[in-house]
């Protein structure tokens, strides 16, 4: 069974794809407040995303989420990249060396994650 | 913190009242628990409304929010975010505080699902509730049991667990009164957060889904308000900043393992028959 995983869009990624064909996929949620690009995950290249981070899972939406921020940040790269968002786009990312580098940064996720720079109102 | 929870956690010798005292001078007469071991989104939000709206002859008077608060697992967010989340509801209005308490109960999450449900029906009694709204995946992770499994044991029982009819319905069975709900989502037809079996529009519904408010979060964007009040937003990363981190991981589980665990000696315990 294919399942989905989502890239949340910021102004700055938004620029990045402009133009490109992956601009025509972006969709609006919750009203617009939020823009995503939607990507189909054939069900043994969501087997292995799960195997390879162990705390990724399957939502009641059947997205595959909880992945680390670092194979969020990684696959977006590859979108870019390929200027596609494909079945090949798993194939670059889940390569050796960029699976590699996405397991470094997501070892150092586990103790710290920057906090935004939001004033707290209470 | 509000001073409520605060004096219950510092023991400062002042009497407080337990929230069945507390419910009884307020003078509520229909209260509805509400489990929780999150921080609440909208969703969760619409949930406590909507449930609060089956009382007797008029919408329960209370909603008391119930959270766990101990060991949880990784990834899942901080306690002291999920109680001051909470809080923060009422703080800014979006349940009145006349109608909404918020309290905790010390223990574990072992993620049970339907038998976990009975253990939170016991506790919500004993506490003076007089209903407790049931969701989908209640006390779930994962997909070990189906998302309605709690629902299906408050609506008819589960013979294979002995209970061949729901707990309220058993010979001295429980008195509190089950609210099953399904779930709310955002409808892009309808223009607003809608109930599934109520929108005709499932085609197009965004369900909420809390990893993936979870995976916004950690990215650092702050989710919409129409899914999360900004003041609740506020407070996680407040306890973020705490502990560099916004969820619950290793360290932190090394920390509230230290702060909460309490030795106790062995007790026996007579069997009566």
């Amino acid at each position: 069974m294919p399942y989905k995983i989502a890239v949340i869009l910021d102004k700055s990624r938004i620029e990045r794809i402009r133009g490109t064909p992956v601009e025509k996929e972006v969709k609006d949620l919750y009203g617009g407040y939020l823009k995503v690009i939607e990507l189909t995950v054939p069900d043994e290249i969501a087997q292995r995303i799960l195997k390879e981070f162990p705390r990724a899972r399957i939502d009641a939406r059947g997205f595959i989420e909880e992945t680390p921020v670092a194979f969020k940040r990684e696959l977006f790269e590859v979108i870019v990249k390929l200027k596609s968002t494909g079945p090949e786009v798993f194939d670059e990312l889940l390569k050796p060396d960029r699976l590699g580098k996405i397991k470094e940064a997501a070892a150092k996720e586990d103790e710290y994650l920057p906090p935004p720079n939001v004033a707290y109102c209470g | 913190m509000n001073p409520y929870l605060r004096i219950h956690t510092t023991g400062s010798g002042t009497h407080q009242p337990s929230p069945r005292e507390e419910i009884q001078r307020r003078g509520w007469r229909t209260v509805i628990a509400h489990q929780t071991r999150n921080v609440p989104h909208t969703g969760h939000e619409h949930l406590m409304k909507n449930a609060a709206f089956m009382g007797d002859i008029e919408p329960c008077h209370g909603i008391l929010v119930n959270a766990i608060i101990g060991a949880k697992r990784l990834g899942d967010f901080v306690d002291e975010a999920i109680l001051e989340g909470h809080e923060a509801v009422s703080k800014y209005g979006y349940i009145s505080p006349r109608r909404h308490m918020v309290t905790m109960t010390l223990w574990d999450m072992r993620y049970g699902n339907p038998l976990e449900s009975l253990l939170h029906g016991i506790i919500r009694q004993n506490m003076g509730c007089t209903h407790h709204m049931f969701g989908r995946d209640h006390a779930a992770v994962g997909d070990y049991y189906d998302p309605y499994s709690t629902q299906i044991l408050w609506e008819r029982g589960i013979p294979s667990f002995g209970l061949t009819a729901p707990p309220y319905d058993l010979d001295k069975g429980l008195k509190i009164r089950p609210v099953n709900i399904k779930e709310f989502w955002y409808c892009p037809k309808c223009g607003e957060i809608a109930y599934s079996d109520t929108c005709g529009h499932a085609d197009v519904a965004q369900r909420f889904s809390g990893s993936f408010i979870r995976g916004l979060i950690a990215e650092g964007i702050e989710p919409p308000p129409i899914i999360f009040r900004p003041e609740v937003y506020r407070v996680i990363v407040k306890w973020w900043r705490v502990y560099n981190y916004p969820f619950v991981n290793r360290r932190y589980l090394e920390l509230k393992e230290r702060e909460l665990e309490v030795d106790l000696k062995p007790m026996e315990v007579s069997s009566r028959r």
